[in-house]
């Protein structure tokens, strides 16, 4: 009988479902248990080399501006898409997509080009007055081209979300007297909130372990996480602290995996009563 | 019962198809007598290698050579723990030879070579340097056409020559020794280098310095006028040149350091490697890489023909012999880590 059965293997963790998954993360974990000598030395190492908290509160930070950036691009262009006709949503959505079928190195060259001394953003803003805007090799530079590269992962959960609310609600609402952006704001927002969870929590995580942007985009002055593990590979050939960093990282992923799941279940609880009645 | 079948047979598939990926064999060659595998930094580089090296010695021994890469010492490093070895002859800094001797790289044989047409101090149980190259200072001269730098200390000189530096991505190459020599310390007196005393000097330049997360970007940021003074390994800068970079070089002080040929441990093919490696050592190579490639010869018996272009960045020249440095190989070899970690925590903070 092909009925939805309660995914609970789900919740115990996606090892069983993904053995290499498993196996690569726990060799990882093996290794910076073992290497150099067995114990917790590579994690106290983290703590007290001056570098490796300093770089995470710095990418947690960085992960939280794209995140935030994104939402506040992607949530009027999901709204969109779900006001217009059908031909205008396939033209939006192709829009939305197209980032999918161009490299992502591509990509990133052309941000290189952009954000290099001299180039559009340099000369446009030494035209208006302010000059040495070179936002390559720093931090702020490797947040506007994340902001460009997670957008299409913030709409797509975004306008999933809206797609299901009933924009009748909004006529219900003003027709018993509130203002349409007091409907939008007491009625609508709280109902986008499953999709705004689920795309911010996707970017957040995205943004955290992304590697290419910042490498290319950054400096080793102000790094982020995902460059200090290479840094610790490449250069350092420690590969011992590379793997802590690692397990570092993919608790900091979790825990976020986790307080979305448990922001998003009272909301997605609304949107079934909703639904309901 | 059909929904079971199918989710068994997809997870069937999926495993073999990741047992494979995972536990990867490499492609390592099992029998002795198969193509030695070249590995080194590759493009235009690597290119110059083949004409060099492994075209005269297929010519003359038939051994066939397959170029792979690029050099990447923990892949290395990897390999010979995994005991899956498929390089055979791998280019790295000298200072890996001589740190990693016998754990990760073979000895050589040197009843093959002859130890004495090489600097001294360079010749170690596990390397022979290859070639020399020098860390020169460059200035962009749309920047500083009319009030050039002359000296090392003036990339350090942000007050008299404000503007972008660029240093390599490597801390052994040589920038800071670069920055002991412009903060005073005689060249005789570098070794053992007072990092934090070179970090300090550094510090001071901090703020408009880029570090090069590798050397194409240093290269391309010359091409495209993003750094006015960079401190660059001479085949780099020759590059930068040719593809119509505006520097000039300082001859004031050249630090020369020196790549190997390594044997990774455990490769089915010591002994042709140790040949090849042998062959690449004689000076008519050495010669012919040297005119190819813009870097310096490591067989002093070598007479490269440079002609004005490539002479443009050979410090060698009489004029500018007395500024060369030589790069002290066990030093770096017993303190790379520690300074590489130094380094880089200094530079992420």
């Amino acid at each position: 009988m092909l009925a939805a059965e309660p995914d609970w293997r789900c919740r115990r963790g996606c090892c069983c479902r993904r053995p290499h998954c498993c196996w690569c993360s726990s060799s990882i974990l093996w290794r910076s248990l073992t290497d150099p000598s067995v114990g917790f030395d590579n994690y106290t190492a983290l703590l007290h080399d001056g570098v490796s908290v300093t770089v995470l509160i710095r990418t947690l930070r960085t992960s939280l501006i794209v995140a935030v950036g994104t939402l506040v691009l992607a949530y009027p262009y999901a709204y969109a898409m779900t006001m217009v006709s059908a031909r205008t949503r396939n033209l939006l959505t192709a829009l939305v997509l197209l980032p999918f079928w161009t490299s992502l190195m591509a990509r990133n060259f052309a941000w290189y080009m952009l954000l290099q001394r001299g180039g559009p953003i340099d000369r446009f803003f030494a035209a208006i007055g302010v000059d040495g805007v070179v936002l390559l090799g720093t931090v702020a530079g490797v947040t506007v081209a994340m902001v460009q590269v997670m957008l299409p992962y913030m709409v797509l959960p975004l306008y999933s979300g809206m797609q299901g609310i009933d924009r009748r609600l909004l006529d219900a609402a003003t027709s018993m007297g509130a203002p349409r952006w007091r409907a939008f704001i007491q009625v609508y927002l709280p109902l986008s909130i499953p999709g705004v969870v689920s795309g911010f929590s996707l970017v957040f995580m995205m943004t955290l372990g992304f590697y290419i942007t910042p490498a290319l985009l950054g400096s080793p002055q102000q790094s982020l996480i995902s460059q200090l593990i290479a840094t610790h590979v490449n250069t350092l050939l420690d590969f011992g602290g590379a793997g802590a960093l690692g397990v570092v990282l993919l608790a900091v992923t979790l825990l976020v995996l986790f307080a979305a799941t448990r922001v998003a279940r009272p909301t997605a609880a609304l949107s079934q009563a909703v639904d309901r009645g | 019962m059909h929904r079971n079948k199918i989710t068994f047979t997809l997870a069937l598939a999926l495993s073999a198809v990741l047992l494979a990926a995972c536990g990867s064999s490499g492609g390592s060659a099992s029998d002795k007598s198969g193509p030695l595998t070249f590995v080194s930094y590759g493009g235009a580089f690597q290119d110059n290698q083949t004409a060099a090296w492994q075209a005269p010695y297929t010519a003359a021994t038939g051994t066939a050579i397959r170029n792979g890469g690029p050099s990447d010492a923990p892949k290395l490093k990897t390999m010979v723990e995994a005991g899956k070895v498929s390089w055979d002859v791998v280019d790295l800094g000298s200072s890996f030879a001589v740190q990693n001797c016998g754990k990760y790289v073979e000895k050589l044989d040197m009843s093959q070579i002859d130890a004495s047409k090489f600097p001294p101090g360079t010749v170690t149980d596990c390397g022979v340097p290859a070639y020399f190259f020098g860390l020169t200072f460059l200035y962009n001269t749309k920047k500083y056409g009319n009030n050039p730098p002359t000296k090392i200390a003036d990339f350090f000189d942000t007050a008299k020559f404000p503007g972008t530096r660029m240093l390599p991505p490597e801390i052994d190459t040589g920038p800071l020794e670069d920055a002991l020599l412009a903060d005073g310390v005689p060249a005789d007196k570098l070794y053992p280098l007072d990092v934090d005393r070179a970090l300090k000097k550094l510090g001071t330049i901090r703020k408009d310095t880029t570090f090069a997360a590798t050397n194409s970007q240093m290269q391309q940021a010359m091409v495209d006028d993003q750094a006015d003074m960079v401190l660059t390994v001479t085949a780099r800068a020759a590059s930068a040149l040719k593809a119509g970079a505006t520097f000039e070089p300082v001859w004031d002080k050249t630090i020369l350091s020196s790549d190997s040929l390594v044997i990774p441990k455990g490769t089915p093919h010591a002994d042709a490697a140790m040949k090849f490696i042998a062959f690449t050592a004689k000076p008519e190579q050495s010669a012919k890489f040297t005119e190819l490639a813009n870097v310096l010869p490591s067989n002093s018996d070598a007479k490269p023909n440079l002609d004005e272009a490539q002479n443009a960045l050979n410090p060698n020249l009489p004029d500018r012999k007395a500024g060369i440095v030589l790069s002290n190989v066990t030093w770096w070899a017993q303190n790379l880590d520690a300074v590489a970690k130094q380094y880089t925590a200094w530079m992420a903070g």
